[in-house]
């Protein structure tokens, strides 16, 4: 690995540059001339997470601060966690722990910097891990297992059972570190007695580890006032979830990643929540002016994107869409299934709640939480099924009025990889155009942006959805 | 013909003389898909046979290409491509599991091709979920699902399964991994009189035939070995990682002078060193036994636990190095055998990693070629930082720890 990658910490560096672009989006239109001729990639990121009013200044201020937690987390006495995306990290700040997550520090390092995370994912490699796994989390574990960055205290994850990449590469991390690691086990059943009791007690186990590896007992009352707040935020999200059911759709078209980020970094905590709550104003102001969440305001066409985004650098997917007018109803990562939510199906269990009433209805909560997180609800059994992947996307593709619906994965996805041809051709058989994307969410060496783009413009128009 | 003469043939071909017997007398055929599952003893107990799912008479993937996708495992893709072709239509059941990502979206692929290859799907089809950890609660739940199955099992096939009934069966299997005990002594020794090729031809036939006729197989090849008083001479490997059942695979490197007299590989030695307990609940000893294996890398947090074993089973067979191989996008062998390589390399053993694809895309040449190039690199420089091999018989053993 090239000796400037470890000048500085990953983490660190992400750090200085949110709390920059925070800054740098207050600034005058003259200093914004300034700064994109020292990056030029930079104006199309500024111009569309602009597009959400305070949105963005929110969103960067809260992933400064995050990536502050990070850096400072041992010198203030905390731990640091080496988590996935689909952990509900409440439980872990109830710890006075700091998460660190995998797969969203790899897509910022991808989106914000022209660099990218390249040297990074194969670092991995150069250490013994496959070239074939995950690039979700191949990147920023790249950096951590170089030291370039805060080194975490122990791993903990919930991806088994759903995942086998994602599990695998916190399992190397632990292995090739010697750390501990805590890792949930999620049967292939989402509802029941059953499933809620094995979830039930692996939470309490989990819960034990934890102690053990903080010296910390568990702060309930913190606890039950992260779970408020995840109410809340819960509230707001299905707010944006419903508003995005309009025709045109009204939700600015990257608010869906900065609904995502707040509920897979920042669940429960009050200092995101206005990043929600200008989603809904902007929203709201969009649909009372009759426009669309595009830059041009208009809606030639909706897109689903069944699984998750596409993370190039300059945030290119979301300028795609932007440019051809192009509705993003959210992605897998955007619906939480949170009871009430406006998705809801009306089966009984689908969703959880949240009950603080006593200790044991606290983990039924949570370990209901991390049942239905994104990715862990809908894969971890027989994809046409009850409560799972076909039936939630057809449901979605309907209620969200999609024209299409797009694929975009990892490479090392191999649990939707193995499925998604027989998954996509029986949405086409009622009637839902859909279209797998042969490339890799974070890694453009698999297929360029360039060519991804020119792929979907060419099923778009064949199928005359533009 | 020889025992293990018969037990090539049983190896290389599914639906064997002993299955079409069994079948021939009203037996039923239940097949599964991972070594994880205590089938073999539940379907006995209810006078039925279980068979593992194996690939290796696919000549190709073209049939799992076409519902699984580009970067997935070419093994399950194997098994679907053979069931396409009818060489699974013997099968009465078919019971897949959660062994890893590729393995459990068998379930939804075979469900898929059997809209289009008409009658490749029993009417016994079920999926069996398998926990990633064996701590208490995900024994409870393995229990539990063991019992459903066994439910619908009998329900489905008019059969009653007692817990009489399945201690008959687990001291029957305790019998065959007995015997494949003993034989493992045979590979081991230092003139093995067992190849490699041939314990695998042996273990893989063992999940594909009825325990009752592979019980005197077993006593007839122990009997015949017992005779047998030459040796195979060559480097001692240990073969570690992926899954497989192709012997050709292991033919191909020891045709280049090596005999791999140790593996830690499904359908390898991983059936006869469970223990499954004779005494008390059956269904919950078959749940435990199974369950509490730490040997593949789908069970996750047990690095230290899989390296331990591995250590020692390279000390009892006195290996000259070890075999590092996984299929490619099996990436919870192929991340697994970095670190090892790694950490053994660092103990002074010898290792060779290697990615491969799975049966009839297996590249021979290439493989022989890695052979080669280790085995010249174990009779010249030893390990990668020349150490001398951790075990020989002057070494230290207590660097193994």
């Amino acid at each position: 690995m090239r000796a400037e990658f470890l000048e500085y910490g990953y983490d660190d560096s992400l750090r200085r540059l949110f709390k920059t672009s925070k800054r740098a989006l207050g600034a005058s239109e003259k200093e914004l001339k300034a700064i994109f001729k020292v990056l030029p990639d930079w104006e199309d990121t500024f111009g569309i997470v602009g597009n959400m009013g305070n949105t963005g200044t929110f969103l960067f201020e809260a992933l400064g601060k995050w990536m502050e937690d990070i850096t400072l987390a041992h010198e203030r006495g905390q731990k640091l966690v080496l988590t996935t995306f689909c952990y509900p990290a409440g439980v872990l700040r109830a710890f006075d722990c700091v998460p660190l997550n995998m797969e969203l520090m790899t897509a910022f390092g991808n989106v914000l910097w022209k660099r990218g995370v390249f040297e990074f994912y194969d670092y991995c490699t150069e250490l013994g891990m496959t070239e074939t796994s995950c690039s979700g989390q191949r990147g920023a574990m790249g950096a951590y297992l170089a030291g370039a960055g805060e080194t975490p205290d122990f791993v903990l994850i919930n991806s088994p059972g759903f995942c086998d990449s994602n599990a695998n590469s916190f399992q190397f991390y632990a292995s090739y570190k010697d750390v501990p690691i805590y890792s949930h086990d999620c049967p292939p059943e989402l509802t029941g007695k059953r499933a809620m009791e094995y979830h039930h007690r692996d939470f309490r186990n989990m819960l034990e580890f934890m102690e053990e590896q903080t010296g910390r007992k568990l702060d309930w009352d913190y606890l039950r006032s992260v779970m408020a707040e995840i109410r809340k935020q819960d509230a707001l999200v299905d707010e944006i979830m419903t508003l995005a059911m309009q025709v045109p759709n009204p939700v600015p078209c990257f608010a869906n990643v900065a609904l995502y980020a707040v509920k897979l970094a920042f669940s429960g905590f009050e200092e995101a929540t206005p990043i929600l709550e200008e989603i809904v104003r902007v929203s709201k102001e969009n649909m009372k002016n009759g426009i669309a969440g595009t830059l041009s305001g208009k809606e030639r066409a909706r897109v689903l994107p069944c699984y998750i985004d596409h993370y190039s650098q300059g945030l290119k997917f979301w300028n795609f869409l932007n440019r051809h007018d192009i509705s993003h109803l959210g992605s897998i990562l955007d619906f939480f299934w949170n009871e009430g939510c406006p998705y809801d199906k009306g089966f009984d269990e689908e969703t959880y709640k949240m009950d603080t009433e006593s200790e044991e209805t606290i983990i039924d909560s949570l370990a209901g939480q991390l049942a239905r997180m994104p990715m862990v609800k809908q894969i971890i059994g027989p994809y046409h099924k009850k409560t799972q992947w076909l039936e939630d996307t057809l449901s979605a593709a309907k209620l969200y009025k999609a024209d299409a619906v797009v694929y975009v994965g990892t490479f090392g996805c191999r649990n939707t990889w193995s499925v998604v041809k027989p998954f996509a051709a029986d949405l086409e058989k009622t009637g839902c155009p859909t279209y797998i994307l042969v490339a890799d969410a974070f890694d453009d060496r698999v297929a360029s942006w360039e060519t991804c783009e020119k792929r979907m413009l060419e099923f778009f128009h064949l199928r005359g959805i533009l | 013909m020889d025992a293990i003469d018969i037990f090539k043939d049983i190896a290389t071909n599914a639906n064997n003389r002993y299955v079409r017997k069994f079948k021939e007398n009203g037996g039923k055929v239940i097949g599964y898909n991972c070594s994880f599952l205590p089938m073999g003893e539940i379907y006995h107990a209810a006078g039925m046979m279980g068979f593992r799912l194996r690939a290796n008479e696919a000549g190709s993937t073209a049939i799992g290409d076409a519902y699984y996708g580009a970067v997935i495992c070419s093994f399950p893709k194997s098994m679907l491509h053979m069931a396409g072709e009818g060489k699974y239509d013997f099968l009465d059941g078919l019971v897949t599991s959660t062994g890893c990502d590729a393995l459990r979206r068998l379930y939804d692929c075979w469900r898929k091709a059997a809209e289009d290859y008409e009658g490749i799907l029993p009417d016994f089809f079920e999926m069996v979920g398998i926990p990633h950890k064996s701590l208490d609660f995900n024994i409870d739940w393995f229990v539990e699902e063991m019992k459903i199955h066994i439910e619908k099992l009998e329900n489905h096939f008019n059969v009653n399964v007692t817990d009489e009934n399945l201690k008959l069966s687990i001291s029957k299997f305790n019998r065959v991994r007995g015997l494949l005990k003993k034989l493992d002594e045979y590979r081991i020794k230092d003139q093995p009189s067992l190849s490699g090729e041939a314990a695998l031809a042996v273990h893989t036939a063992c999940s594909g035939m009825p325990v009752d006729d592979c019980i005197p197989l077993l006593e007839e090849l122990l009997a015949d070995l017992e005779k047998n008083n030459s040796g195979i001479k060559g480097k001692r490997l240990m073969l570690v990682g992926s899954t497989n059942d192709d012997i050709q695979f292991v033919k191909a490197m020891e045709d280049e002078g090596c005999v791999i007299v140790a593996d830690t590989i499904c359908f390898g030695s991983r059936f006869f060193e469970q223990h499954i307990s004779e005494d008390g609940n059956p269904v919950e000893a078959l749940a435990k036994g199974y369950l509490d294996d730490v040997k593949c890398p789908r069970m996750i947090g047990q690095f230290k636990k899989r390296k331990a074993y591995m250590l020692e089973k390279a000390r009892r067979a006195k290996v000259d190095g070890i075999i590092l191989q996984h299929i490619r996008f099996c990436d919870l062998h192929g991340s697994e055998n970095g670190v090892l390589e790694r950490d053994f390399e660092a103990l002074g053993i010898p290792c060779l990693v290697i990615e491969r694809d799975y049966g009839s895309h297996l590249e021979t040449g290439r493989i022989k070629m890695r052979a080669d190039a280790f085995l010249r690199r174990l009779k010249t420089s030893g390990t990668k930082n020349n150490r001398p091999p951790i075990f020989t018989e002057e070494t230290d053993e207590s660097r193994v720890s």
